[in-house]
């Protein structure tokens, strides 16, 4: 029985590749179209190709918006087609757990959003970064470092946190986004929904998105988890409760939340693929 | 022989409708099982509920020894009424992708059957024909070595040459020893091949029975059928 229980997670590995397989039909058609895209980009500012050169920072800007758009379009899309019309029959019928399906698809569409997202931030800080460089000048720039030192703000080492506390934060929020969307299509396709389920899996993941505000405005106030830095202190402290600090600090409360209801959200869809769904 | 599929007090309904009501029975292992029954009588219910697809029962069903998940679904074969392919799959994608979750899969037969079926091997399933999908879904679940093979109407809607040509593949194909359980309207076409039949409507269990024993009644199972069914449809 072991020996079988092993095999059986071992097809988590090959869901992941058939799950990747199938979503890299098109999306990596988007990642070719901005390589060339910078490429033109990189080649005018090299040339001094002014024409070619706002032609690729264009192209590159709207297809890495574009990217962010399409790929939420396959984290939905495939969801829906591979589980819930008549290729359900294929997808339930595999010897893995709903746990799997469902945990497959939110690596490799999380994956893909993380990307798109992280590959837009990338084509916007690079273009920024030489429009400061050559249009707004080096005296924009020191005049900016100026302001850093005026106000005190955070040491360099206070940044990298932050950055990371954001990063982490972000990638957090992602996947919740994606975890609110699976719970709705799968919650849509109850027996209850089934008559106008794209109706009730809008309603559905509005509701969510309405509570989950509340309750993070609610947690808030009810506790508080903050991450400080005392005064100079490159390595922060984390607070609970109130405290009389004088430094720089932000709450941990809505990372620890979306934690929490990422786990809360992925059990329950699981439950409802398994339980409460007959495909049609 | 033993029991390979056993149903305790199974109940199923959907909303008010109850399709299986307090239902029991068990199969024998290394047979032809036909599961007859009218339209709406909870023949694909009750084989998705054997396939893990429908979990939501009340009663006790093992398949193989296993309650439906996981396991049992490594050892059952199973061929839906509906086409499941994914659009942008080929006849090799379906292969692989087969052959990656379930271990019994034999990919070479399945690569000379598609060429025995007259199967493209690169052509989209979007832009194959219903019957070729069909050939294709029937190649998959028949190139596996499984115990179990549960086939919903697997002639269901093709001509009576198809009728053959699908029946003799499933017949050809199928391992010595395992158990098929299949559902049809056509008892006509399949009598012959049959071990035992199930008839269910109406949410029961109306009668189970080895072909010879019920054939010594002096009728054919299709006659029987019809006795069983005619008053559904009188007035």
């Amino acid at each position: 029985m072991t020996g079988r229980n092993e095999k059986i997670k071992s097809k988590m590995g090959k869901l992941i590749k058939n799950d990747f397989l199938a979503s890299a039909r098109v999306i990596p058609f988007f990642y070719l179209l901005l390589i060339a895209a910078m490429a033109a980009f990189l080649i005018g500012t090299k040339t001094n190709n002014n024409k070619l050169l706002a032609i690729g920072m264009a192209v590159s800007t709207v297809v890495s918006i574009l990217l962010i758009f399409v790929t939420f379009f396959f984290v939905v899309y495939d969801f829906y087609k591979s589980l819930f019309t008549q290729q359900g029959y294929l997808s339930f019928s595999l010897p893995v757990t709903s746990r799997q399906l469902l945990g497959s698809k939110m690596i490799v569409y999380g994956l893909w959003m993380i990307l798109s997202y992280v590959v837009f931030l990338g084509v916007i800080w690079y273009m920024s970064n030489y429009l400061q460089e050559d249009v707004i000048g080096e005296e924009t720039m020191n005049t900016a470092d100026v302001f850093l030192t005026m106000f005190n703000l955070p040491t360099k080492s206070q940044i990298i946190i932050y950055a990371l506390y954001i990063i982490v934060f972000f990638f957090v929020l992602v996947l919740t986004f994606i975890s609110m969307i699976y719970f709705s299509i799968s919650a849509s396709h109850m027996r209850a929904f089934q008559k106008a389920n794209l109706v009730w899996a809008v309603v559905i993941f509005v509701a969510l998105f309405i509570l989950m505000t509340v309750a993070i405005e609610l947690l808030e106030k009810a506790f508080v988890v903050n991450l400080i830095f005392y005064g100079d202190k490159n390595t922060p402290s984390i607070v609970f409760g109130y405290d009389n600090y004088a430094g720089t600090s932000f709450s941990l409360i809505p990372l620890i939340f979306f934690i929490v209801l990422n786990i809360v959200l992925f059990f329950l869809t699981a439950d409802i693929m398994h339980k409460r769904i007959n495909i049609k | 022989m033993s029991d390979i599929i056993t149903v305790k007090n199974l109940s199923k309904s959907y909303g008010s409708n109850q399709v299986l009501n307090d239902v029991s029975f068990a199969l024998e292992s290394g047979q032809i099982i036909g599961l007859l029954g009218p339209n709406g009588s909870g023949k694909t219910s009750l084989m998705k509920i054997f396939t893990g697809l429908i979990n939501d029962y009340s009663g006790e069903v093992l398949v193989d020894g296993t309650r439906p998940g996981p396991v049992s679904k490594s050892k059952v074969a199973y061929l839906p009424e509906k086409t499941y392919l994914a659009n942008w799959m080929t006849a090799d994608d379906a292969i692989n992708y087969i052959a990656d979750f379930y271990d019994d899969f034999d990919k070479a037969k399945a690569m000379r059957m598609l060429d025995r079926f007259q199967l493209p091997h690169k052509q989209k399933a979007k832009t194959m024909s219903k019957g070729q999908q069909e050939k294709l879904q029937l190649l998959l679940v028949m190139c596996r070595n499984a115990k179990i093979y549960i086939l919903d109407e697997p002639m269901g809607g093709v001509d009576p040459a198809a009728r053959d040509f699908i029946l003799d593949a499933i017949l050809k194909n199928r391992p010595e020893g395992s158990t098929i359980l299949m559902s049809t309207h056509l008892i006509h076409d399949i009598e012959g091949c049959l071990d035992s039949i199930i008839m269910i409507g109406r949410g029961r269990l109306l009668m189970q029975g080895t072909v010879p024993q019920l054939r010594a009644t002096g009728k054919t199972i299709n006659e029987i059928f019809k006795e069983v069914f005619s008053s559904d449809w009188q007035e």
